[in-house]
């Protein structure tokens, strides 16, 4: 074959004709997106280089690092590093620090008990309120919101009010005991302290806090993020990424500057905070460290630390995209379904170390339970879970008929179901909605 | 620019490029179904960036690109998210055959193109199909100029060869 032969671009050009588009395809492309964003857990697993590593342009690659991939999982080692205040990358500890050893463990996919789901009708219950339908389910007590108010995410607020998001509209709705709209709040996520008391919404990177009944009560504008990178205009700056919040004190990330705030809502003050934060916990006044965007690192590992403090209590390294704490700050929840892992860290059939659940005991970073099969978007498949103070997880399972049923596990494993299957809206397409949504406190 | 009008502008510049973009697609993965989900995970990148690639000077550059990228990801066969049989995206049919073309030896020479190496594919289809300059297929692939030289020369030789072997 000659290269000048025009038969290669005659079969291009034959075969590419052949091809058409038979589907909404922005549609899709933005529902794909909607479900990588949930997928990716913020900026936390972007920083963790867990997502798949694409190619982009200079300006582009300033204002999100690049996706690093993690490598081999080691034996267990012991790190040094001081205690006392934390590292900072900008700031230089005021007293020296004495040298303590970190404990250092492998989520190296060892043996550890599976979570059974269940199959058939409810026969337990869950004290973790949850929205279905737009009836939001607290206990035995059901309330019907009013309107065409479904649901995209749940918070319960002090005084028996919630904040409800609608969809991904960027939309938010405190609403009342009885299930009524109050008020309505733009912004694309929200974050509520444990006792409902106060919550912000994150809005192009600014951070608004508000009150139980939706009162403004202070702004954070991401101006004073400073978190623009070199060459990258100030209207292009990715802002503040509220983490957590412990009673009136909002933690953000800082862009992905691998830095923090600590913003006092009451006060009105703010203090840096060293390290990406992936999750903060008000129970034990401690906050999950992502591993900072901006550091080559061998592995993937996060450190638990605390906040008072600022000691780092133990560090996990290992293929876990880490999602809530318990209530009472006892445990971690994470899933091992994450796209883009490198080959090392997968079993050697290409398969998943851990299943779609997994709790890690925060006291000393053990894996006490995992399990759902190696498929996100399969059936039987923990899609999305919450624990509380019982030590009951409360899961929206993928069940065999495809649909989604909430079941609640104990930790040894055993499941009942707590709500009945449901069916995803879209569901013909693999980002469908799921029906149920757990309360995020 | 509110999420609204983001919205619209990302549905309008898909609703000009989706067939481009998806004979792009299916020619890097030579699959319905890989081209579906590299198609519908670029376009989500080009959407949650679309404030950015709204402005570029050539929007269809960085697209192309990132699906470049994401065709050579080797995850993307383990992580691919499936279609029900009532959701495809793409309709495939088969090719009427060109004029003066033997249809035997297109479906051979088709066939091994899709065995070719990603990159090596990716620079034969950017070139042959897309119709870039070395230069541009270039900067698509992120590679040098000679890179791009060494990809379609061992493309074309490996094509040359195998198409010997079959008619000899």
């Amino acid at each position: 074959m000659n290269p000048d032969d025009p038969g290669l671009e005659q079969v291009l050009a034959e075969r590419g004709e052949g091809v058409r588009v038979v589907a909404d395809l922005a549609q899709r492309a933005i529902a794909r997106d909607r479900s990588n964003r949930r997928r990716e857990l913020g900026a936390a697993a972007l920083a963790a280089g867990l997502v798949l590593a694409v190619a982009v342009p200079v300006a582009w690659s300033a204002v999100r690092p690049t996706g690093e991939r993690p490598l081999p999982v080691g034996p267990s080692e012991s790190t040094t590093a001081p205690t006392g205040r934390p590292s900072t990358p900008t700031g230089t500890p005021s007293t020296a620090p004495t040298p303590t050893a970190i404990p250092t463990l492998s989520a190296d996919g060892a043996p550890v008990p599976t979570v059974r789901l269940a199959t058939g009708e409810p026969t337990a219950t869950t004290n973790v309120p949850y929205l279905a339908d737009g009836v939001i389910h607290d206990g035995t007590q059901q309330i019907a919101l009013t309107g065409k108010l479904t649901g995209g995410s749940l918070s319960r607020l002090a005084g028996g009010r919630w904040l409800v998001a609608q969809g991904e509209t960027g939309v938010h709705y405190v609403v009342s005991r009885a299930g009524a709209t109050v008020v309505r709040l733009d912004g694309e996520t929200s974050t509520v302290n444990a006792d409902g008391s106060v919550f912000v919404i994150e809005s192009r990177g600014s951070l608004t806090a508000y009150d139980a009944a939706g009162k403004r009560l202070r702004r954070l504008a991401s101006t004073t993020c400073d978190c623009t990178p070199d060459g990258v205009s100030d209207a292009e700056s990715p802002g503040y990424d509220a983490v957590g919040i412990v009673g009136a004190v909002v933690y953000a990330n800082r862009g992905y500057t691998g830095r923090a705030v600590a913003w006092d809502v009451a006060a009105g003050t703010r203090r840096d905070v060293s390290g990406s934060l992936a999750l903060v916990d008000a129970a034990r006044f401690t906050a999950l460290v992502a591993p900072d965007p901006n550091v080559p690192h061998r592995e993937t590992c996060h450190e638990l630390r605390d906040l008072a403090s600022g000691r780092t209590l133990w560090r996990l390294c290992g293929p876990l995209l880490f999602r809530s704490f318990s209530a009472d700050g006892a445990y971690l929840l994470a899933t091992g379904h994450i796209d883009g892992l490198d080959e090392s860290q997968l079993n050697p059939d290409g398969t998943s170390r851990y299943g779609g659940l997994v709790v890690i005991r925060t006291s000393d970073a053990s894996i006490v339970l995992e399990g759902g099969i190696d498929d996100p978007g399969g059936v039987g498949s923990p899609v999305s879970y919450r624990m509380g103070d019982d030590e009951r997880i409360t899961v929206q399972v993928g069940s065999t008929t495809g649909d989604r049923d909430l079941q609640r596990c104990t930790l040894d494993g055993a499941c009942e179901v707590v709500d009945v299957g449901r069916p995803r809206w879209n569901p013909d397409i693999p980002e469908g909605d799921d029906p149920y949504f757990l309360s995020a406190n | 620019m509110d999420d609204a009008e983001r919205r619209a502008d990302f549905t309008a510049y898909v609703r000009a490029r989706e067939q481009s973009l998806a004979r792009l697609a299916y020619l890097l993965s030579g699959d319905r179904d890989a081209a579906e989900d590299l198609l519908q995970n670029a376009l989500a990148k080009v959407y949650r960036h679309w404030d950015r690639v709204s402005g570029a000077e050539l929007p269809d550059a960085y697209v192309r690109r990132l699906m470049v990228n994401e065709n050579n990801s080797r995850w993307r066969n383990l992580l691919r998210r499936h279609e029900s049989p009532s959701s495809h995206v793409l309709e495939v049919l088969d090719p009427p055959g060109a004029p003066g073309l033997d249809q035997t030896a297109s479906i051979d020479l088709w066939q091994h193109v899709q065995s070719l190496p990603r990159q090596q594919r990716a620079a034969v289809v950017l070139r042959y199909y897309e119709d870039l300059t070395e230069a541009q297929t270039a900067e698509v692939l992120g590679c040098s100029v000679g890179t791009v030289k060494s990809h379609t020369s061992r493309a074309i030789s490996a094509l040359r060869t195998r198409m010997s072997e079959a008619t000899a």
